[in-house]
């Protein structure tokens, strides 16, 4: 009951975000479907303003919040005060409708976008923190999500991931196969979605660079898959390969000077290493099964990658320093696709559990695996950068929806599009103010 | 491979073609293949075929024979084609079972590792100080060294080992060595400091994911600063089995045999002659 | 084989024009008559040669016909099961049909592999090659030349039946042959 609440709460929320002014066909509205048992409820009041913002800030922070799932913000209606300084706290009335924390704030708008907050502890009636934000006026919903980042690692003692960004394909089916695929750039919360690239030819397999100012994705706009980077600031793009056979599943170093990728050029899938400076090329597995979809450990020294060595589809590791490969996953008849957390111990997966696709984590020290998902066909997992959730794809009747899991498995959201299947979702690195 | 597998088949079948014999074995072999195949099909889409399979009395080879096309050296190689595509997948099969059993047996040693922990504790009384084990074993419970210059108990120095030590009991592993840790730096010169470094080092083996490295240090440190101390023989025989974990057999052997040489009437003594027969 | 009932014909006519000759003695109108004979049996001969050309385009072109139609009886599409790249009989039996054609031509054939959308989309992509490498590697050791034979993977991006189910799945998993 309290989630329908929220969801229509939330609705109100994104309407809002959806007037933002690039408008992009795959908008994605947020519905969560579990939240913690006992969320702490938050008052959000809705910020004095001077000059023009463009945007809802409580209204975004709310909105962050409570997608968190262990938040319960407070109804704006019963709020029996909208108070923007402490002066103008009176304890007692938000003892009243049983909030636990209060948040004001101010934002003022001139050359620059300043959003002036303040935390409350309404039963210790004092103040918990306070802080400022200050940016350019039209990324004014970037500053509202720093605010969240800012109040959520304040309660929670883990830093927010809601000033970050996220990349997805999406697909929309035309009839004589005039089939549309789009890369599109969006807020961590969907809003503000913007095409990166359209082609009629399938878009594969995005994912950011460590520092998040470029995306790396497979392209078959030339009629076959090729690996592109592309600057998000000036949207120059750069073909990266065009090797004969499978051109797949880029992914940066840490470092930002190297990209792994698969390519079957001399015979079978296998691990590759691009150094981006000098495109120089170097050969990692060498195996006639399939090894793909590497994905690199936080520390850089070692690569995650898929291989069917085995018979069927597991997780190895290899360590660039020993040149060893040891295999990783052994519950199951299928895991694939690992990405790691930054804690370089949680490794989100696809894992299939009698027949069906689940997302799942194994964790590398205790080598306990456990399922997060029950809805089937889930796929492309990519974590937080805070550790937190775990954003994946899966199906929604007919249709590819984004989806989003703690990865304790509490708190559970769905992102579906307006129109069109979503798929391969990444969620970017933090990103620098 | 997959690449390669076309030549070495072309070549492997100029080799075929010389010897007769070695052609007629490849004969029979594909054509069973053949058959399986044709069996496979029929099962799929009925045809008259099938009624020769239902049909034990009927000569299934006469029959599968009959109808071979007229290419039969392409169908040769083409049928070999098909079985490699099939062994290879039957190896990566193979190589993923002893991928999962070198992995159970991994598991399966740590959990031994694990209950020889547990023996060992029970056998040395945990070393904790009188009165925690409601006088299981009132003789070699007397924690730390017997000979030795023993250090006196500090004040609070049998609570803090004993809630160490709970924590062993437990399973507690990560938090035991935190625990061990802690109580080393608040009593270095205590009375169960020896026996603290010796639980670290075992602590260290138990760990998730084990580090033998620094189990070796807190053993050889227990050697090295508490000569003669009670727990000597159990620290070489760890240190022997360290060694073999970290793969230097040499080493290995050089502790073993130190204790049952110096301790020959040790259990752990007894332990090391079972393992060095096991594992050396 | 074809040829052998017309040469038969040729041989029986020249045999009965050296008969006739033979038998005609010496005389101008006799050899007149034989000489007559003779380029009869000449004009014959040469229509019975073409003929038999005629004959075996004819036969030859029937022969093409009846691998196209074989080669199109047998389809296009090779299924296979799920994370599998290994040839079924079924599939061996078409690609069969189609090799005899493509040793009749120098054509060049591409071949699309493509998977399920179960399981993750790199590793698909992989398995789509594999598939389409199989059919590949199946149709060189059959002798066509592996220059004329192009592969590409879609993995699970462009399935034919849309939507859950195993069958839709079963008819995604496959290699297309394109020509």
């Amino acid at each position: 009951m309290t989630i329908t609440r929220r969801v229509a709460r939330l609705a109100s929320v994104l309407c809002l975000a959806f007037l933002a002014p690039l408008a992009a066909r795959a908008e994605l509205v947020i519905e969560i479907t579990q939240g913690v048992d006992d969320p702490t409820p938050i008052a959000i009041v809705p910020f004095a303003g001077t000059g023009a913002i463009p945007e809802d800030i409580a209204g975004v922070v709310q909105g962050d919040l409570a997608r968190s799932g262990q938040f319960d913000p407070v109804d704006r209606g019963d709020m029996l005060s909208l108070p923007s300084s402490e002066a103008e706290i009176f304890y007692r009335d938000w003892r009243a409708i049983g909030t636990e924390y209060l948040l004001i704030g101010r934002a003022s708008a001139a050359e620059e976008l300043r959003i002036d907050y303040a935390l409350y502890d309404v039963n210790r009636q004092r103040e918990v923190t306070t802080g400022t934000v200050t940016g350019p006026v039209n990324e004014a919903r970037m500053l509202a999500h720093r605010v969240s980042d800012a109040i959520y690692e304040r309660l929670t003692g883990i830093p927010g991931a809601f000033a970050t960004r996220l990349l997805y394909v999406s697909v929309t089916r035309n009839p004589g196969g005039k089939d549309y695929y789009r890369l599109t750039l969006a807020d961590s919360d969907g809003a503000r979605p913007i095409v990166l690239l359209e082609s009629r030819e399938p878009v594969m397999a995005p994912t950011w660079a460590p520092d998040a100012s470029q995306v790396a994705y497979v392209s078959f706009e030339t009629g076959r898959p090729a690996i592109f980077r592309q600057d998000l600031r000036t949207g120059a793009r750069e073909q990266l390969t065009n090797f004969k056979g499978l051109n797949s599943s880029p992914a940066w170093s840490p470092d930002g000077n190297t990209l792994a990728l698969v390519l079957s050029k001399d015979g079978s899938p296998d691990i590759y290493l691009l150094d981006l400076a000098s495109k120089r090329l170097t050969r990692i597995t060498r195996h006639y099964a399939i090894d793909t979809e590497p994905t690199w450990m936080p520390d850089g020294k070692s690569l995650l990658f898929t291989s069917d060595r085995g018979g069927r589809p597991q997780i190895y590791r290899y360590n660039l320093q020993s040149g060893i490969t040891d295999r990783v996953t052994f519950e199951g008849v299928y895991n694939a696709r690992a990405r790691v957390a930054q804690d370089g111990r949680n490794v989100a997966l696809v894992h299939q559990r009698e027949g069906q696709f689940h997302i799942a984590i194994h964790d590398l020290v205790t080598e306990r695996l456990h399922v997060l998902t029950s809805t089937d066909l889930d796929e492309s997992p990519s974590i937080a950068p805070n550790g937190s959730m775990v954003l994946y794809a899966t199906k929604l009747g007919d249709r590819g929806i984004l989806s989003a899991v703690s990865v304790d498995g509490g708190v559970k959201f769905r992102l579906p599009a307006r129109s069109g299947d979503v798929r391969e979702p990444a969620w970017s690195p933090y990103i620098s103010p | 491979m997959r690449y390669r597998a076309p030549k070495l088949f072309l070549t492997g079948l100029a080799l075929v073609a010389g010897p007769v014999s070695f052609g007629a074995l490849g004969q029979d072999y594909i054509d069973v293949e053949a058959e399986r195949a044709r069996a496979g099909s029929s099962a799929a889409q009925p045809t008259p075929a099938r009624s020769y399979g239902l049909d034990s009395s009927a000569a299934p080879a006469t029959v599968s024979r009959a109808p071979a096309p007229a290419g039969n050296s392409e169908q040769t190689i083409g049928n070999l084609f098909i079985q490699l595509q099939r062994l290879q997948q039957e190896v990566m099969q193979l190589n993923g079972k002893v991928e999962e059993q070198a992995y159970e047996i991994r598991r399966l040693k740590e959990q031994s590792l694990e209950r020889y922990l547990d023996l060992d504790r029970r056998l040395a009384g945990g070393g904790a100080p009188t009165g925690s084990s409601s006088g299981e074993n009132p003789v070699t419970s007397t924690p730390a060294g017997s000979g030795t210059s023993e250090a006196a108990e500090q004040p609070g120095e049998g609570d803090a080992y004993r809630a160490a030590y709970a924590l062993v009991r437990n399973q507690e592993f990560g938090d035991a060595v935190a625990a061990f840790k802690q109580f080393l730096e608040r009593f270095p010169d205590g009375r169960y400091a020896p026996n603290a470094h010796y639980w670290l080092g075992e602590l260290y083996l138990v760990l998730q994911p084990p580090d033998p490295e620094a189990a070796r240090q807190s053993f050889m440190l227990l050697l090295d600063q508490y000569p003669g101390n009670a727990k000597e023989p159990d620290a070489l025989y760890k240190l022997g089995r360290v060694h073999y974990i970290k793969g230097n057999r040499d080493r290995s052997r050089e502790f073993l045999d130190r204790v049952i040489r110096e301790y020959p009437e040790s259990s752990a003594a007894g332990l090391a002659k079972e393992f060095i027969q096991q594992n050396l | 084989m074809n040829h052998l009932p017309v040469a038969g014909k040729v041989l029986t006519l020249l045999f009965t024009a050296a008969f006739l000759v033979a038998c005609s003695g010496s005389g101008s109108k006799e050899d007149e008559a034989a000489a007559e004979a003779a380029r009869q049996a000449e004009i014959a001969a040469a229509e019975a040669a073409r003929e038999a050309e005629r004959q075996a385009a004819e036969a030859a072109a029937a022969e093409q016909r009846e691998l196209e139609q074989a080669a199109m009886a047998a389809g296009t599409v090779f299924y296979f099961d799920f994370d599998s790249s290994v040839l079924k009989p079924e599939a061996q039996q078409a690609l069969d049909a189609h090799i005899a054609l493509l040793k009749t031509t120098d054509e060049s054939v591409r071949l699309e592999g493509h998977t399920d959308e179960r399981g993750t989309r790199d590793y698909n992509m992989a398995l789509g090659e594999r598939r389409a490498n199989a059919v590949r590697d199946y149709m060189v050791v059959n002798g066509i030349a592996s220059y004329r034979i192009e592969t590409i993977s879609y993995g699970e991006e462009k399935p034919v039946a849309y939507g859950s189910g195993e069958a839709n799945w079963s008819q995604n998993r496959r290699v297309e042959l394109v020509k």
